[in-house]
C-alpha cells in the first residue's frame, strides 16, 4: 500500500530523512518510533504530501502523492495538534470536508457522532485539547480514507480515550481494510495498537519488525543453573541475545522456537526456569544493542 | 471535475468569504463614506452644485487610505496559510493542487475586494440625480472611478500575493510589499542623489523632479486627485498584474510548504535581497555623510561602507532569523557583496562612461535648449501640466549652438566647482539628430567665464528661450504694469501691439551686462490673454532701467510715472559706503540697518532729499547684495515703506556725487 524508497529531505542543509525506505501493507497499523527530530513528523508529511520528496519515492498504490489530488483523496493527515479553522465548529468543519473529500460518508460521521458526544456547533476552538483530537479523528474516519497518517495522536490522552481510539481504529482496519501510520516517540503508548513498528533515529530507519513474529521470537529466561558449567554449554547451542549474571540467578535473552529453548534448558534440570515473554520495549532495547546501538536516548 | 478542471474549488472560496468575509464588509462601508457620503456631505446650504470629472476630488483621501490597505490586508489574511505552519499542513493535505488553491484563495479575495468597489460605484450612480448630492457628473465619470479602482484594487491584491508566494513570514510579507511599492520612486531618488553628487553637470531635475511619484505605485495612489491615472498606467497595471499572476502561479508550484515561517521562501532570492537591501543602504548612507560632511572623500567612502554593513548585517539577521550571524563565510560574504556595489556605483561616476566630458559634435546637433530654469522643457514634454504651451523649446540657429557648445566645452574641460562670487545656473538640453536628447546642467561662475556666458547669454536663441518670446507674438488683451502700490492696465490695442513690439526690441538688445548686473526694474508687466485664449499661462516681464526706448514711449504716452516709483513719491534716501559687511559678524552682517547704524556712529552716512539725486538713484539702483564695493542706499518712502539698494561706481551721476558722504 505505502512504498517509500530511498526518501531524503533536508531542511536549510540538515537532513531530516535521511535515504530512508519503508513499505506498509495494506490493513497495516504501522508504529513510527523515534526520539524527537528522528525526522517522523517530516518523514509523514512528506507521505501526505505537503512535503515535496527531495530525494526517492513516496508512493500510495503505486501512485506517487505529491500534488496528484487522486491519490490525497484517499489520505487523511492528523497532525500533532490538531488545526482546525478560526471560528470553525464540528459542522462547519464537516461540511468543508464533505466538499472537499469525495468519499465522505454522512453515515459514518452520524455513527461516529453517538460514540465521540461532542456538541457539533460549539466553537472548535473552545473545546480542550482531548476533545479537539476526537473531534479531528471524528472528521478524519467520517471521509473514510484509506490511509490515516496520525502524528503523536496519543501523546497525553487519558486511558479512556486511549482506548477508545483503539477500538474505532481497529474496528476500521478489520472491516474496511484502513491501513495507519502512527508515529510516537513512546514505544509502551503504541504497544498495543501496532503490529508493525519500525524505529527511527536521525532520518534513518533503525529496526523494523513485526510486532508478532518478534513477540514469538524473543524469550527472558530467568534460570539458576546446578552447574555453572552448564551455562558454557547452552550458549553453543541458542542464539543468546543478552546474559546478565544476578547472584546464582541468570537472565537470559535469546531467540529462537519457544518450545525448543525450553527443550534446551531443561536438559540440565536447573534449580529455577522461568520463561518469561518481553515487553516490546525490552525486545528493540536488546535489538538495537545488537545493532550497536544505545536504546536508551532513542526509546523512551 | 468540472470545477477542478477551472482550477477553482468552490468549497474553497465558501470557506474563504465565511472566515474573512468582514474584509469585505469593512471595505464596502470605508469606501460608501469615502465616495457616495461625501457627495452629500457639506456645511454650507447655499452652495452650487459642482461640475466634477474626476471623482477622486471627492474625499480622494479617504478613498486611497483605503484603497492603499485594505486589498494588501486581504492578501495578507487570505495567504496567510501559507506563512503558518499548522494552515498550511491542513491546506496542502487536501486534495487539492497549489494551481487549485492559488487560484481559489485568489478568487475569494478579488471577490471581497472588489464587490465593495463595484456596490460604491454603483451607489454612487444612482444618487447622481438626487437634489442634495452636491456634485454634477455622468455615469461615463463613476466607470472611470470604477474601472480606475479595480485596476488598483487588483494589481495590489495580486501584487501582495505574489509577494507572500515569495516570502514565509506575514509580517515580513506586509513589510516587503510597502517597500516595493515604495521602491522604485526612493531608488531613482537615491540614485539621482548619487548621480548629482559625483557625476559633474548631471542635471538632478532631469525628467524627474516634475512627477516621481509615479514611479511608485503607492505614491500615485496618494495623489491621485492632482495625478489622475491614465488609460496608460491602467494597462500597464492590469498587465502587471496579470504577469504577477503568472508568476505566482509559477513560483508556488516550487515553493517547499515547509517554508511557512522562513523569511523568504525561495533561496535563490536571497543574494537578490541581500544585494537590493545593501543597495539601498549604502546610497541612504553615503548620501547622508556626503551631505554632513562637505564630500570629504574619508567621509563618504566610511559613509558607503557603514550602509553596507548595516544593509547586509539586517539582511542576514532576516534570513538567518537570528542576530548571530557572525561567521567567517559571512565577513568574506559581505566583502565580495560590497565590493561589487562599489563598482556598480563607482563605475557609472568613473571617467570610463565619458559622460562629464561628452560635448556633442556640431553636425550631430538638431537643436539647443538653454536656460536658468527647466520649466519651458519641461511644459514642453510633460504631459502633467495640459495648461502650458506646448512649444517647441529647441533653437537650431547654428552659431546659437555654438556658443552653447563653448559653453559647455569650457565647463566640461574646466570643472570649476562653485566656490563663493558670482555663478549662474544653467540647463543645457541637446536634441541630437538621432533623436535622443543630451542633458546636462551647470553652475558657471562668472568670474573666468565672462566670454562663454557674454556670447550665449547675448545670443537671438537665449533670449527667446528665457524670456518665452513667443508669447509676445500672440494676439493679448491688455497689459498690466504694476510696482507695489501703483498699477495700470493699458488695453488700448493699438499701444499695446506698440509696446510688445518695444518691449520685444528691448529684450533682444539686452547686454550681457544689463541681463547680470543686478539691475532693478521700474515695474512688472504681465499679459491678460484674451478670455477665451487656450494659454491663459504667462510669465511676466519687467520695465528694467536699461530699456530707455520704452521708458522713453511711456513717458510721451504720460503713462511712466502712473507706474513707476517718482522721487516726490519718496521721503528722504540715506546713502553710506558698501564697506561695512566684514567689519560685521554674524546675522548682522546681512541687516542692511546695522551696516547703516555702523555708518553713522562714524558720520559717513548723508540723508538725501534733493529730487535730482533722488530721481538718479531711482533710476539706477542695483538689488541688494552682501558683497562689499560701492554705495548703500536706504529709501524712505512717504507710504511708510522702506528699501535698500545699491550703487555701483558707474551709476554716480554728478547730482548723487554732490550728496555722497
Amino acid at each position: 500500500m505505502i512504498e517509500i524508497r530511498g526518501l531524503s529531505k533536508s531542511f536549510q542543509g540538515e537532513k531530516a530523512v535521511d535515504s530512508l525506505s519503508l513499505t506498509v501493507q495494506k490493513g497495516a497499523v504501522y508504529g513510527l518510533l523515534g526520539s524527537n527530530g528522528a525526522g517522523k513528523t517530516t518523514l509523514l508529511k512528506t507521505l501526505a504530501g505537503i512535503y515535496r520528496p527531495e530525494e526517492g519515492t513516496v508512493t500510495i498504490g503505486g501512485e506517487p502523492v505529491f500534488e496528484a489530488p487522486d491519490v490525497k483523496r484517499r489520505i487523511i493527515f492528523m497532525p500533532d495538534s490538531p488545526y482546525f479553522f478560526p471560528q470553525a465548529s464540528v459542522r462547519s468543519m464537516a461540511a468543508f470536508y464533505r466538499s472537499v473529500y469525495p468519499s465522505w460518508s454522512e453515515k459514518r460521521f452520524a455513527e461516529l457522532g453517538a460514540a465521540f458526544k461532542l456538541d457539533r456547533r460549539r466553537k472548535l476552538s473552545r473545546f480542550s485539547k482531548g476533545m479537539q483530537r476526537q473531534a479531528a479523528l471524528w472528521l478524519a474516519l467520517s471521509c473514510t480514507p484509506d490511509v490515516l497518517i496520525m502524528d503523536e495522536p496519543i501523546d497525553g490522552l487519558d486511558p479512556v480515550m486511549r482506548r477508545q481510539i483503539k477500538n474505532l481504529l481497529f474496528q476500521e482496519v478489520a472491516e474496511r481494510g484502513l491501513t495507519v501510520l502512527i508515529s510516537s516517540h513512546n514505544l509502551r503508548e503504541i504497544e498495543d495498537l501496532c503490529d508493525h513498528v519500525g524505529i527511527m533515529h536521525g532520518g534513518r530507519m533503525l529496526v523494523e519488525k513485526e510486532l508478532d513474529d518478534l513477540k514469538a521470537d524473543t524469550h527472558k529466561i530467568q534460570v539458576a543453573f546446578r552447574d555453572q558449567r552448564h551455562s558454557g554449554a547452552l550458549e553453543a547451542k541458542l542464539q543468546i541475545l543478552h546474559q546478565e549474571q544476578r547472584g546464582s540467578v541468570s537472565l537470559y535473552i535469546v531467540k529462537g522456537d519457544r518450545e525448543r529453548i525450553a527443550q534446551a534448558f531443561h536438559v540440565y534440570e536447573p534449580y529455577v526456569f522461568d520463561l518469561l515473554p518481553l515487553t516490546l520495549e525490552e525486545i528493540f532495547i536488546y535489538e538495537m544493542g545488537d545493532a550497536g546501538y544505545d536504546a536508551q536516548p532513542i526509546l523512551l | 471535475m468540472m470545477r477542478s478542471r477551472f482550477f477553482f474549488n468552490s468549497s474553497v472560496i465558501r470557506q474563504n468569504l465565511r472566515q474573512h468575509g468582514w474584509i469585505g464588509i469593512i471595505y464596502s462601508l470605508v469606501l460608501l463614506f469615502g465616495l457616495p457620503l461625501q457627495l452629500f456631505l457639506n456645511n454650507d446650504p447655499n452652495l452650487e452644485r459642482r461640475s466634477l470629472d474626476n471623482l477622486f476630488f471627492v474625499g480622494g483621501e479617504i478613498q486611497m487610505l483605503f484603497s492603499v490597505t485594505v486589498p494588501v490586508a486581504a492578501a495578507l489574511f487570505l495567504f496567510r496559510y501559507l506563512q503558518a505552519k499548522a494552515p498550511s499542513d491542513l491546506w496542502h493535505s487536501l486534495p487539492l493542487r497549489r494551481e487549485h488553491l492559488l487560484v481559489s484563495h485568489t478568487v475569494s479575495g478579488l471577490i471581497l475586494v472588489l464587490t465593495p468597489v463595484w456596490l460604491t460605484a454603483a451607489v454612487t450612480g444612482m444618487v447622481r440625480t438626487l437634489d442634495s448630492n452636491m456634485y454634477i457628473y455622468s455615469w461615463a465619470d463613476v466607470g472611470k472611478w470604477c474601472l480606475t479602482m479595480t485596476v488598483l484594487t487588483l494589481f495590489l491584491f495580486v501584487f501582495s500575493v505574489f509577494v507572500g508566494i515569495c516570502t514565509g513570514q506575514s509580517v515580513l510579507q506586509g513589510v516587503v510589499i510597502y517597500v516595493l511599492l515604495l521602491l522604485p520612486a526612493v531608488l531613482l531618488m537615491l540614485v539621482n542623489e548619487h548621480f548629482s553628487m559625483y557625476l559633474y553637470g548631471y542635471p538632478a531635475w532631469y525628467g524627474f523632479r516634475g512627477r516621481n511619484d509615479v514611479w511608485s505605485p503607492l505614491l500615485h495612489m496618494i495623489y491621485v486627485k492632482t495625478n489622475p491615472f491614465t488609460a496608460g498606467y491602467l494597462w500597464l497595471y492590469s498587465a502587471l498584474s496579470v504577469l504577477l499572476f503568472a508568476l505566482s502561479f509559477l513560483l508556488y508550484r516550487k515553493r517547499n510548504g515547509e517554508k511557512a515561517g522562513q523569511a523568504i521562501a525561495f533561496t535563490y532570492f536571497n543574494p537578490l535581497f541581500k544585494a537590493g537591501v545593501m543597495f539601498c543602504a549604502v546610497l541612504i548612507s553615503g548620501t547622508y555623510f556626503a551631505h554632513l560632511r562637505q564630500q570629504q572623500l574619508g567621509w563618504i567612502i566610511a559613509g558607503h561602507l557603514i550602509g553596507a554593513l548595516v544593509g547586509y548585517i539586517a539582511a542576514e539577521m532576516l534570513i538567518r532569523k537570528t542576530w548571530l550571524i557572525l561567521t567567517r563565510k559571512a565577513s568574506l560574504e559581505f566583502a565580495g557583496y560590497t565590493a561589487l556595489l562599489g563598482l556598480v556605483l563607482y563605475i557609472p561616476v568613473s571617467g570610463i562612461t565619458g559622460y562629464e566630458n561628452k560635448v556633442p559634435a556640431a553636425d550631430k546637433v538638431e537643436g539647443v535648449f538653454v536656460s536658468d530654469n527647466y520649466s519651458t522643457y519641461d511644459a514642453y514634454w510633460n504631459n502633467a501640466y495640459p495648461f502650458t504651451d506646448k512649444v517647441n523649446p529647441f533653437i537650431g540657429d547654428k552659431n546659437y549652438v555654438e556658443a552653447v557648445r563653448k559653453l559647455h566645452q569650457a565647463m566640461a574641460s574646466a570643472k570649476p566647482r562653485p566656490q563663493g562670487g558670482e555663478y549662474r545656473e544653467f540647463y543645457l538640453t541637446y536634441k541630437l539628430n538621432n533623436g535622443r536628447t543630451l542633458n546636462r546642467s551647470y553652475q558657471v561662475p562668472v568670474a573666468g567665464f565672462e566670454p562663454e556666458l557674454r556670447t550665449v547669454m547675448e545670443s537671438q536663441g537665449y533670449k527667446n528661450t528665457l524670456y518665452r518670446l513667443f508669447q509676445l507674438d500672440k494676439e493679448i488683451e491688455g497689459l498690466r504694469f504694476s510696482d507695489y502700490n501703483k498699477a495700470l492696465i493699458i488695453s488700448d490695442p493699438q499701444q499695446v501691439n506698440e509696446l510688445k513690439e518695444i518691449l520685444k526690441r528691448e529684450i533682444m538688445n539686452m547686454s550681457y551686462d544689463d541681463q547680470t548686473g543686478g539691475q532693478r526694474s521700474y515695474s512688472s508687466i504681465q499679459i491678460i490673454g484674451k478670455p477665451d485664449a487656450d494659454y491663459p499661462y504667462f510669465s511676466d516681464y519687467e520695465w528694467k532701467h536699461s530699456f530707455s526706448e520704452l521708458t522713453e514711449r511711456l513717458e510721451q504716452m504720460g503713462y511712466a510715472d502712473k507706474i513707476r516709483i517718482t522721487p516726490g513719491d519718496v521721503k528722504s534716501a540715506e546713502i553710506i559706503p558698501n564697506e561695512y559687511f566684514s567689519r560685521l559678524t554674524g546675522n548682522d552682517r546681512y541687516d542692511p540697518e546695522r551696516h547703516l547704524q555702523l555708518a553713522r556712529t562714524e558720520h559717513r552716512s548723508a540723508v538725501v532729499q534733493d529730487a535730482e539725486a533722488i530721481k538718479d538713484i531711482l533710476d539706477r539702483g542695483r538689488f541688494y547684495t552682501n558683497s562689499e564695493g560701492g554705495y548703500q542706499v536706504k529709501l524712505d518712502f512717504k507710504e511708510g515703506r522702506i528699501d535698500h539698494v545699491m550703487l555701483r561706481e558707474e551709476d554716480l551721476t554728478p547730482a548723487i556725487r554732490a550728496v555722497l558722504p
